[in-house]
């Protein structure tokens, strides 16, 4: 048998094997066994899909926590961070005070911000939806689980049931 | 911080080094010549398949033999990659309309994938189903094993085995080890949230009331042997740091082990074949200093400047540390952060333990490096004692050292003349995208990640150009082929020779001459690196403290 028609048979199995055998595999254990993951860990609310859990979406109005900023329009899904280095003069300087709450994320889709970016917004949250600071503040700590970072998502579906 | 900094590491290198030790265990039993190999679950199947692909296990290979299947494999893949990217506008399997790759980049495209590089200059929707499945899915499986049955060849020639037969081995790498592997943690990474799936992308109503697109597709799949075959290359633009890539700090866990388990093997194998287990052992160890000297140095740079700017919430500076040292050292090339914007300093460390490239290195082509320096070490030892340098009885002569030499000038030549042309051009300047050293960074980033085969970027980088695709390609080219292939030559060459009496010879399996191999690997990589490592992320931090 000649070295290339060798090759070929050996090129053709492993693709099949590869790159059709192998994800389709996986995909039907997977879609079987979790199939909520599986799909995108996508939320729903009254029977519509709302966003994904682990994706951010952006937020703008005074009555829901907002995310970190982002170099991307996550609304269409793209990913992608500003590439700043740390001499870049264009940077925004570390304030550890709200750490993240200025800086991009690498992803630009970061679903989470820190409990002291979620704390920071606690009074304007609590004045647009005339909603008491403690239940406000008992939100991010519900959704945090002991974290040092929340879920904005979450925590703004949290508020939604609350008011 | 440190306290659970250090707790983390030492779980992390214990429970990796112990999987690896087994799996070595497992490759090393597995792979030795047929005649020595017992009867296994499989064995009369495989005898079958290999029947008819007329390959004869028994009929000897010699290293010319083994690298010329080798190399025909490797150009008929190349070549079958080369033309489905540049066609597959008109090919089937394409439902959002792709168009064909430009020359240069189909060209970068295919080289990267099969060079176990996975830098991409293209962006994600560019690539057809067609692409995804039978160029990148498959060449991920291919290029660790390409590499790892050099290795295991490698292996048997310098302890005077038989070599074997290329497609033999490569085909029981990826069934007996790649495949069973990458299955069972793809279902692990699936429970923590990564998504699986063959449906469209979502469209979603946010809670504001706008129409949001949930990109999604079979990420598990790619994800798992992305990792475990030192592959790197993202599903999504920003790789790891995507949070379907990597929702969690429990995916980061499982990545971070992934990317090891084959690296950390390889003395292992080395151990359980040549029946040496303290020796593999010690080289192991060597490997492992290096690693934690460059994970602690990596985390104290994220300790002393807590800016979370290009990083996520969820991994916190441990789990962006320890992602950014592992990826580099293991040559995998994910990121779950944007290299670009970590500490200055943190880039010493990032391009440091891919200049080294033996810091467990990529699969294969890691160990193949230490023996490099093992080599290096012994001559430079035994002539210091007055003694003909051999290795396991066979003495090391002037053809030996002339591709020692050469293998070790490769990597340095490729970086750093690549660099240099790449900074006085108009092309390779209008790339960069942050200015002053920052700028030199770029730009030795992009092809230290190259020919270390490693895939990772300072990825402000604007390298999406025929000048980045071109030069690029040749060095990840260059940078895989002529190392692997000049060390095969080299063991080839030891194995032919008559077998001396190794009474009195230099031993190399001691705490003396484990600690004279780290001294040379750590001065000869100084010394090659150190400068522009100055010019680059030293002179950034001297500049902004």
């Amino acid at each position: 048998m000649s070295s290339i028609k060798q090759a070929g048979i050996v090129v053709s199995l492993t693709m099949i094997l590869c790159g059709v055998a192998y994800p389709l595999a996986l995909t039907v254990a997977g879609q079987a066994l979790f199939p909520s993951q599986a799909e995108g860990s996508l939320i729903e609310r009254d029977g519509e899909q709302i966003g994904s859990k682990w994706i951010a979406q952006p937020f703008v109005s005074e009555g829901y926590f907002h995310g970190r900023p982002t170099a991307v329009d996550q609304l269409t899904g793209q990913s992608g961070g500003d590439n700043m280095a740390e001499s870049n003069p264009d940077r925004p300087k570390h304030d550890p005070e709200l750490a993240g709450a200025i800086e991009t994320s690498g992803s630009g889709l970061d679903p989470h911000i820190s409990i002291e970016h979620a704390m920071s917004q606690v009074d304007r949250i609590s004045d647009a939806r005339s909603m008491a600071t403690a239940e406000v503040e008992g939100v991010i700590q519900d959704t945090a689980e002991g974290e040092s970072y929340v879920n904005v998502l979450m925590m703004n579906l949290a508020l939604d049931e609350l008011n | 911080m440190w306290v659970t900094f250090i707790i983390t590491l030492s779980l992390l290198i214990t429970i990796t080094m112990t999987a690896s030790a087994m799996l070595g265990g497992y490759i090393g039993r597995r792979f030795v010549p047929i005649q020595e190999r017992p009867n296994y679950v499989g064995k009369a199947l495989e005898t079958r398949i290999t029947r008819r692909l007329r390959i004869n296990e028994r009929e000897k290979q010699t290293w010319f033999g083994y690298a010329k299947d080798f190399l025909t494999l490797n150009l008929l893949f190349l070549l079958i990659g080369y033309v489905l990217l540049r066609f597959q506008g008109v090919l089937p399997f394409n439902p959002n309309g792709a168009v064909n790759l430009d020359w240069h980049l189909a060209f970068h495209t295919v080289i990267s994938f099969m060079t176990n590089t996975d830098q991409q200059h293209y962006s994600g929707e560019a690539l057809s189903h067609l692409s995804q499945m039978f160029v990148l899915s498959t060449l991920m499986f291919v290029a660790p094993t390409m590499a790892l049955t050099m290795a295991l060849a490698f292996i048997r020639a310098i302890l005077g085995k038989q070599i074997g037969q290329f497609y033999f081995d490569f085909v029981r790498v990826i069934v007996y080890v790649l495949l069973p592997i990458s299955l069972f943690f793809g279902m692990f990474l699936i429970a923590f949230g990564v998504p699986q799936t063959l449906s469209p992308n979502a469209v979603v109503t946010t809670l504001e009331g706008a129409s949001q697109t949930i990109q999604r597709g079979p990420i598990a799949s790619f994800e798992v042997i992305k990792q475990l075959g030192n592959n790197g290359g993202g599903y999504y633009a920003v790789n790891g740091a995507h949070p379907f890539e990597n929702p969690s700090k429990w995916t980061n866990y499982i990545h971070l082990f992934l990317m090891l388990l084959l690296p950390m093997s390889l003395p292992f194998i080395y151990g359980s074949m040549a029946k040496k287990r303290k020796q593999g052992f010690l080289y192991f160890g060597v490997m492992l200093f290096l690693f934690v000297i460059g994970t602690v140095a990596m985390y104290a740079t994220l300790y002393s400047n807590p800016s979370l700017h290009g990083q996520e919430m969820r991994f916190g500076a441990i789990g962006t540390a320890l992602y950014g040292a592992v990826t580099t050292a293991a040559e995998t090339g994910a990121v779950n952060a944007m290299h670009d914007s970590l500490p200055s300093l943190s880039g010493i460390i990032l391009m440091g333990n891919m200049m080294l490239n033996v810091v467990f290195g990529g699969v294969g082509a890691g160990f193949m490096n230490l023996m490099m320096y093992v080599i290096i070490t012994i001559f430079v030892a035994a002539f210091l004692i007055g003694q003909t340098p051999t290795v396991l009885g066979k003495k090391i002569e002037g053809r030996e050292m002339k591709l020692v030499a050469l293998t070790l000038l490769v990597s340095p030549l490729l970086i750093l003349g690549f660099t240099a042309l790449a900074l006085v051009v108009q092309p390779g300047q209008d790339a960069i995208t942050n200015a002053g050293p920052h700028g030199i960074s770029q730009i030795l980033y992009e092809y230290t990640s190259a020919v270390a085969n490693n895939g990772s970027g300072f990825e402000g980088l604007l390298d999406a150009t025929p000048f980045w695709n071109i030069t690029a390609g040749f060095a990840m080219f260059f940078g895989r082929y002529i190392p692997l292939l000049l060390m095969v030559a080299m063991a080839g060459s030891l194995q032919m020779k008559p077998r001396v009496t190794d009474d009195g010879a230099l031993r190399t399996d001691t705490p003396l001459f484990t600690s004279l191999l780290f001294g040379v690997i750590v001065t000869v990589g100084a010394l090659t690196f150190l400068p522009v490592l100055l010019l680059g992320p030293f002179a950034e931090w001297l500049m902004i403290r």
